[in-house]
């Protein structure tokens, strides 16, 4: 296709699409303006002069430099479609079109009236355009569609309240925040739907009234100080700004707004439970059993936020392990920071927590109620300073310049790291699960993965390779974005959860961009169904809907021509790649000398990695000269990854069986030596891999054995005096060589 | 035997030299966390905190962990390791120090 067509069959594919979107807008829908500005296209060689003349009286408003696009406000009482009519004549120009309203998608939203929600990019903001193979074609929401899902949750689903547990820094500073009175918090808004959840079981009478050895706990409690105020500090505000993200007052006409929508009578639909914690291991577990207990006795709390880490990376404790555990005994979901990078000799110093974990983040690999959540930044890309984990590390949400509460009243800050992408995770869990009480909290991190919007740059990082969406949670339907190799369709299935039974069964659906993916009922079910590389987006339609929505959207979906799409490749590995037979052309690598393409088959070999010990390649395939897609990433490393299981930062088995427990001086020691000496060479990572590979079952054995432990723990003592001590280990070794010797030497004299 | 001599005087010094820089977790002085197993029954909990001078501070909820006091002038460490040895105890700990953000 000649570039003089495909730009006016992409204006009008554009315009289709708004049409589409235009069809089924609901009455409550936002009224969308008439455009009163309007696009010119010059053609190619068009002197300044000619466009001069052909602007007219028209104010020059923006020019779009990529597609070579001015943007005019028509003046001189020239309507727009005269200035259409007026513009497509002229021989400068290539064409003209009004500046359409765009809508997103006929979607329904809910509107909300905070004041700070425009400054909230990362619950709505406008589409960003997007790119593919150099070719400009995908509009993209880098936000959670939060009107989106609130739109949901007012029409399609119950009106509950679920509570939130935030063990953090305390709530509003001292003398801003007031139990007494009934929870009134002004920085959190709005007084008379307060947001803080109080005790049903507690008066405020000086006395313990339900027993449970904390007197006047009306709003919380305070672990460190002892106290039924958990007020943040002036200067900190850390547990302010986490707070405010689950579930700020919204819709309220004041300050932010938060996932937590209210409820159509009033009311919060999240209500939060300050536990506050200053710096100790004992106080966040005093908070977390506090919570469990609060909801054996009946309390609605259905998550806690855990926006911190154990220092340094890799020490874990048993106490924490413990009460997060007992936690998920009472379904109660576990949202924890992935972490942040500081450096390589910070607290926190590997990134990626797969290798090194970070606890409580890194309990999502063993425990079924936590959710690891990193950070993305405003275009979506992961946070520069977000911990990941393609196993460890379930999702990202937003996470770098987020507008939350400050201490003071009335005081908002942009906040960055982690703590505050687990925050919004935990708001938009406790709407899921405020849907069925039963809903299980590895239901709902299954909704939010599922639910969350997949992007490319996140395989390999992130188990999901996905962010987190408020809408997508909710939708009925899973995946709600996803990857789609052409050839092989996706099916896309309703959740057999309650949240989902209020849709009907019948789905129609309409594609955004056909000429990538359509949408297919196959008789037992409904697909995405890939056409040709690129990204597409679907409308779905519920025409038996008895939940009142009638549309709702899914996607993206990138379809591609390449498999694997992207993989992780060591040092001299060769993988054979899968071409679809329509898109079959040139395949090259962007860094060829990292990695080598050949054909015949089509191969990647990794020839070595970049600067760093990991690096990223991608692939470009191209067909006539034109780019069809870029794939990846393929990430190569240096040397072969060692085994997972000898990553650093885990349990040495043996000697934390032998000396009882990890926080032994002992055990730190022989980690620290493993992590630090065996791991640094490819030989050490060997015999730290056989190591894991042996030791499990002889810790498990050991444990039950107390002669052995004993033995074990006096043979492992030289060991950590010579890690300790290298040089006296030396000498020591050498002085005992030298006696023998002298003793050998003196009884051959002898004889 | 001289030679014998000159290596012990050269281990005696290595031995105060300082060890090599190692991780160095925080956490609270005076108290560690410990957890006795489910079987030990509470009289034999008392008297083995009694014979170690140490005293229960708190409960940790429902987790079933104390908060143990140590007494004056015991190290969180050397505390960690003579609890730890003991059949009675599932697991000691320091109470770590955690960070936000």
């Amino acid at each position: 296709m000649t570039r003089w067509l495909r730009i006016p069959l992409l204006t009008i594919s554009f315009l289709l699409v708004l049409l589409l979107a235009a069809g089924p807008l609901p009455a409550a829908s936002r009224e969308v303006p008439p455009p009163d500005q309007v696009l010119v296209k010059y053609r190619a060689g068009a002197t300044e002069g000619e466009r001069a003349r052909a602007r007219g009286n028209g104010r020059l408003k923006k020019r779009i430099r990529l597609l070579g696009v001015e943007c005019l406000r028509p003046g001189g009482g020239e309507t727009v479609a005269q200035a259409v009519a007026r513009l497509s004549r002229d021989p400068a120009v290539e064409y003209a079109e009004p500046d359409y309203r765009v809508v997103r998608c006929g979607i329904p939203r809910q509107a909300t009236d905070d004041p700070r929600f425009t400054s909230q990019w990362y619950l709505d903001s406008e589409p960003i355009l997007t790119t593919i193979g150099g070719t400009a074609q995908y509009l993209f929401d880098v936000d959670m569609d939060a009107p989106e899902g609130w739109a949901l949750l007012s029409r399609a689903y119950a009106e509950t309240t679920r509570v939130v547990g935030v063990l953090d820094s305390g709530l509003g500073a001292a003398g801003v925040f007031s139990a007494a009175a009934g929870g009134y918090l002004p920085n959190l808004e709005d007084a008379p739907r307060s947001v803080l959840w109080s005790n049903p079981g507690e008066t405020a009478n000086g006395l313990d009234d339900d027993g449970n050895a904390l007197v006047d706990d009306l709003n919380g409690w305070d672990f460190y100080q002892g106290d039924n105020a958990p007020a943040d500090e002036p200067d900190d505000g850390h547990g302010t700004a986490v707070a405010g993200l689950v579930g700020a007052a919204t819709a309220n006409g004041l300050g932010m707004a938060s996932p937590g929508y209210p409820l159509s009578g009033g009311g919060s639909r999240i209500r939060l439970l300050p536990l506050r914690w200053w710096s100790s291991i004992s106080e966040i577990t005093e908070g977390i059993a506090y919570a469990t207990e609060m909801k054996q006795g009946g309390a609605p709390i259905v998550a806690l936020n855990g926006s911190f880490a154990i220092a340094p990376q890799g020490l874990e404790s048993l106490t924490l392990k413990e009460a997060i555990r007992s936690a998920g005994v009472e379904d109660i979901l576990f949202v924890a920071s992935a972490g942040n990078y500081d450096g390589p000799t910070g607290d926190f110093p590997q990134a990626d927590n797969d290798l090194k974990p970070l606890y409580p983040a890194s309990y999502s690999t063993t425990m079924p109620h936590v959710l690891a959540v990193a950070a993305v930044n405003s275009g979506a890309a992961l946070a520069n300073f977000s911990h990941y984990g393609e196993r460890s590390v379930q999702l990202a949400g937003p996470g770098q310049a987020v507008l939350s509460l400050g201490p003071l009243d009335g005081q908002y800050e942009n906040w960055d790291g982690t703590s505050f992408s687990s925050p919004l995770a935990a708001g938009v869990a406790a709407l899921v699960m405020g849907q069925a009480p039963a809903l299980a909290p590895s239901t709902a991190i299954r909704r939010l993965t599922q639910g969350g919007v997949f992007q490319k740059s996140y395989l390999g990082r992130l188990k999901s390779a996905r962010r987190l969406n408020l809408a997508g949670a909710l939708s009925p339907f899973y995946p709600y974005s996803g990857l789609a190799y052409l050839g092989s369709a996706i099916p896309l299935r309703l959740y057999d959860d309650p949240l989902s039974a209020s849709f009907g069964a019948a789905v129609t659906g309409s594609s955004r961009q056909p000429e990538v993916a359509v949408f297919k009922d196959t008789g037992s079910g409904y697909a995405v169904s890939p056409v040709a590389p690129g990204l597409a987006t679907f409308a779905l339609s519920f025409p038996d809907s008895t939940a009142g929505i009638s549309t709702l959207k899914t996607g993206p979906w990138r379809v591609t021509a390449l498999a694997p799409f992207w993989g992780r490749l060591a040092q001299g590995d060769t993988i054979t790649l899968g071409v679809h037979p329509s898109c079959a052309g040139t395949l090259t690598s962007d860094a060829p000398g990292m990695a080598a393409v050949g054909s015949s088959p089509w191969t990647l070999t990794a020839l070595r990695a970049g600067a760093t010990a990991e690096s990223v390649v991608h692939l470009i395939l191209t067909r006539g000269g034109v780019v069809v897609e870029e794939s990846g990433p393929f990430y190569i490393a240096g040397e072969p990854t060692p085994d997972g299981g000898g990553g650093g930062g885990g349990g040495c088995f043996i000697a934390t069986a032998a000396f009882g427990g990890e926080g032994v001086e002992e055990v730190r020691t022989l980690r620290a030596f493993r992590d630090r000496v065996l791991l640094a060479s490819a030989g050490g990572r060997a015999l730290v891999g056989l190591y894991y590979r042996v030791s499990p079952p002889i810790a498990d054995w050991l444990r039950g054995h107390a002669a052995a432990r004993a033995a074990v723990r006096a043979a492992l003592q030289p060991v950590v005096f010579s890690i300790r001590h290298p040089l006296a280990a030396l000498l020591l070794l050498l002085s005992l060589l030298a006696g023998f010797v002298l003793l050998f030497q003196r009884r051959a004299r002898t004889n | 035997m001289r030679l014998l001599g000159l290596a012990m005087a050269a281990l005696a010094l290595a031995m105060s030299s300082a060890p090599p820089p190692e991780e160095a977790p925080s956490f609270a002085e005076g108290v560690v966390l410990l957890k006795f197993r489910v079987e030990v029954p509470a009289e034999r909990q008392a008297a083995l905190l009694d014979a170690e001078m140490m005293t229960v501070e708190k409960t940790l909820g429902g987790t079933g962990v104390l908060k143990v006091r140590l007494p004056r002038g015991m190290a969180v460490p050397d505390a960690v390791r003579r609890l730890s040895s003991r059949p009675e105890v599932e697991f000691a700990e320091p109470d770590y120090q955690v960070r936000t953000r």
